[in-house]
């Protein structure tokens, strides 16, 4: 579970959960986890993040398989992992998990029983591409239009710029703030112009980023949400 | 640590308020994003000629002892004198010095980023030498006294009413801030200098090493003017600019066009070969093979395919940080994401320090660059990699720090809950202290700041995990 969704946004992990036995497979949490590295690894502190993910191989080695509802999360455990320090011996070990390591909406696809899915969503919803999800996955984006194909009343809508990086960033948030939030206002403008119920999108921080310009501006445009929240009917209009 | 006097990222968050900036940049930008995306959905399979042209650069880089060498022979058997410069200054001096064994008073100079990196325009301002830049854009910038922001739109940041404003002051030319009658008048005022020049200077963008064939790339036909009418041409290139073949060349020409402006072919493309020209008067020529840093980012390793790059922009183009602040804020000849993770290798010191950051992260340098260079995997390595850039870059001690004792914090079940905890009855508590620390972390004003979930979702877990799941049935 990203530490993100854990910490800040519990019910996408919920939703997650829900939506994979739903589908039919079980689900397992274990406790012991905590982060896989990446805001570490995105800031140029290698050790720190390898730390974390010989934690990661520790905990996950005997899955059979991990899923995460974050295309950065698992672009950080299947891709950049590979660029850490760490030993041969720790290095076999990610190469025969990182095949088992999933991207929700890409285990979905694949794995998932979606005639079970069974869920009503009424509304048009932009579909933001969330950078790692876009570009370090391998047919995300595909699996996860099929994936929302599936649920019923749901008008998915093509954002302009849609590709573009909402201005999160991890540390960028923090060192570039004011273009941080430029980038992410914009999103937001094309977003509203668009004039859809909601946006769905792949990871918590863009999530974090899009909410929080909006709860500051103290007004209500279309929802953010992950799009797991579509699955399960979670995230219905008010 | 010294103090930076120019830091990008202060520079970059100042920039981004500037809406005459913005609207420079969303003007010329769009427009080149459509015209590259337009010409580019021609070619018949884009991946396949993406990935030839990388196999090139990268075959020719790993081999580059070989290629400069048989490059240097071909000008050589053909007349040409090859110097070698270092660094900057012995680059700028060795034109000093071709220079003044010409006797030359007036130099044209087309456009040429290496020219700028070591600043040869000034260099030979100090020698005494009148310098005219005699590509539009760079005269344009000559004229403001500015500098370049783009590395193939120099003047990209003005608007044709800024230009007019500056040749208003500088050519007594009445206001206007009609294109073609800003061209027109520059033109004219090259002209004489063209006349009078004695020695021209001009960048490469590509050498090919088998014959000592020079590709000029350009759009006004000025690099035609400087290279055909002063007695003496000097042609300045990076030893990264040699390829093996013409065969290669053309290639890597097909794609650097379409990529910089979205032209299939550049308006003109200039090949000099080292017997040029055939018939008539030979101008004497000299190629001086500049180093100021290459061969320390070759012999680097891992850094190594950033000296593929070609100049194209299109990463600046497509990058939405540049997008918001411009060339200027970068503080060095090569802005956007190549520059940023070229600039702290090549001009390693307190300036380039934190242009790595300058980037989310977000991938689209690496998707356009046609020799795919991994632009974000560069940023990336370069942010924790101070040694390479000459010890500069070192994140902040109160940084380190900060991830230290996030990894501890992260580093146990119970110590992870333990932040859970704090984090959520920081919140509950002092809120306005924690508001404090996001607001320096810089969350603050227009941003709302992340609250902790009354329950994390491992303090939800039993009970997701007690009943199994009926409605599977």
């Amino acid at each position: 579970m990203p530490c993100l969704v854990d910490r800040f946004l519990p019910g996408i992990g919920e939703a997650a959960v829900q939506v994979l036995r739903r589908c039919g497979h079980a689900v397992t949490f274990d406790a012991r986890q905590t982060c896989c590295g990446q805001p570490a690894y995105n800031a140029g502190h290698v050790d720190e993040a390898a730390a974390l993910a010989r934690r990661f191989l520790d905990i996950f080695d005997g899955a059979e398989a991990v899923v995460a509802p974050s295309g950065s999360c698992v672009s950080m455990v299947t891709g950049h992992y590979g660029e850490l320090p760490l030993s041969d011996d720790e290095m076999r070990r990610w190469s025969a998990l990182r095949s088992r390591v999933f991207e929700l909406s890409q285990f979905l696809d694949l794995h998932g029983d979606l005639d079970r899915l069974d869920v009503r969503w009424d509304g048009r919803v932009g579909l933001h591409h969330s950078c790692h999800f876009l570009r370090e996955l391998d047919g995300a984006v595909p699996a996860l239009r099929r994936v929302l194909a599936r649920v019923r009343g749901l008008e998915l809508i093509d954002l302009p710029d849609a590709t573009t990086c909402c201005g999160f960033g991890g540390t960028f948030s923090a060192k570039l703030p004011d273009v941080s939030l430029s980038m992410g206002r914009d999103k937001l403008a094309a977003i509203d112009a668009a004039g859809v119920d909601a946006v769905a999108l792949a990871d918590a921080g863009c999530l974090l980023q899009l909410q929080g310009i909006q709860r500051a501006a103290g007004r209500a445009g279309p929802r953010i949400l992950h799009y797991v929240q579509l699955l399960t009917g979670a995230g219905e209009r008010p | 640590m010294t103090r930076p006097t120019h830091d990008p990222v202060d520079q970059m968050n100042a920039a981004v308020h500037d809406g005459d900036l913005r609207a420079a940049l969303d003007r010329a930008l769009g427009l080149t994003r459509r015209k590259r995306a337009d010409a580019l959905e021609e070619l018949p399979d884009l991946p396949k000629y993406r990935k030839i042209a990388a196999d090139i650069k990268r075959h020719t880089l790993d081999n580059l002892k070989y290629y400069i060498t048989r490059l240097e022979a071909a000008l050589q058997g053909g007349g040409v004198r090859v110097h070698w410069a270092a660094d900057a200054a012995e680059a700028v001096a060795t034109v000093q010095g071709i220079s003044r064994a010409a006797g030359a008073r007036t130099v044209v100079l087309a456009k040429s980023m290496l020219a700028e990196e070591i600043g040869l325009e000034p260099g030979l301002a100090a020698a005494g030498l009148d310098v005219l830049q005699t590509d539009l854009g760079e005269r344009v910038i000559q004229l403001a006294g500015d500098r370049p922001s783009h590395v193939t739109a120099p003047c990209l940041h003005m608007s044709a009413g800024e230009i007019g404003r500056v040749f208003e002051r500088t050519l007594g030319l009445p206001w206007t801030d009609d294109p073609e009658a800003l061209s027109r008048a520059a033109a004219g005022d090259l002209r004489g200098g063209f006349l009078r020049a004695d020695l021209g200077i001009t960048g490469v963008n590509l050498a090919v090493a088998d014959s000592g064939t020079l590709c000029i790339v350009e759009n006004e036909g000025n690099v035609r003017m400087v290279t055909t009418l002063p007695r003496v041409v000097v042609s300045l290139m990076g030893i990264e600019k040699v390829v093996p073949d013409m065969p290669s060349a053309l290639h890597l020409l097909d794609l650097l066009g379409r990529n910089a402006t979205g032209q299939r072919w550049p308006g003109y493309v200039t090949w000099m070969s080292p017997e040029w020209p055939a018939t008539g008067p030979r101008p004497e020529r000299h190629v001086v093979f500049v180093d100021n840093g290459r061969t320390r980012i070759h012999g680097s390793g891992p850094y190594r395919s950033l000296l593929w790059c070609i100049r194209c922009g299109a990463c600046m183009n497509a990058c939405p940080v540049y997008g918001r602040v411009g060339g200027h804020a970068y503080g060095h000849t090569y802005p956007g994401p190549i520059g940023a993770a070229l600039a702290p290798l090549l001009s390693p010191g307190p300036d380039t320090a934190r242009l790595p950051a300058a980037s989310t992260l977000c991938g689209e340098c690496g998707d356009v660059c046609p020799v795919k260079i991994p632009l974000p995997a560069h940023l990336v390595r370069l942010r924790g990699d101070a040694p390479a850039r000459g010890g500069f870059g070192r994140p902040g001690r109160a940084e380190r720090l900060a991830f230290r004792l996030w990894r501890w914090f992260m580093s146990g079940g119970r110590r992870y809950r333990v932040s859970l905890w704090l984090h959520r009855t920081a919140e509950r508590l002092v809120p306005r202290l924690v508001s404090r620390i996001a607001g320096r972390l810089g969350w603050h004003h227009g941003r709302a700041r992340p609250l902790p979930a009354p329950q994390s979702f491992r303090a939800r877990w039993p009970r997701l995990d007690a009943p199994p799941e009926k409605g599977d049935a």
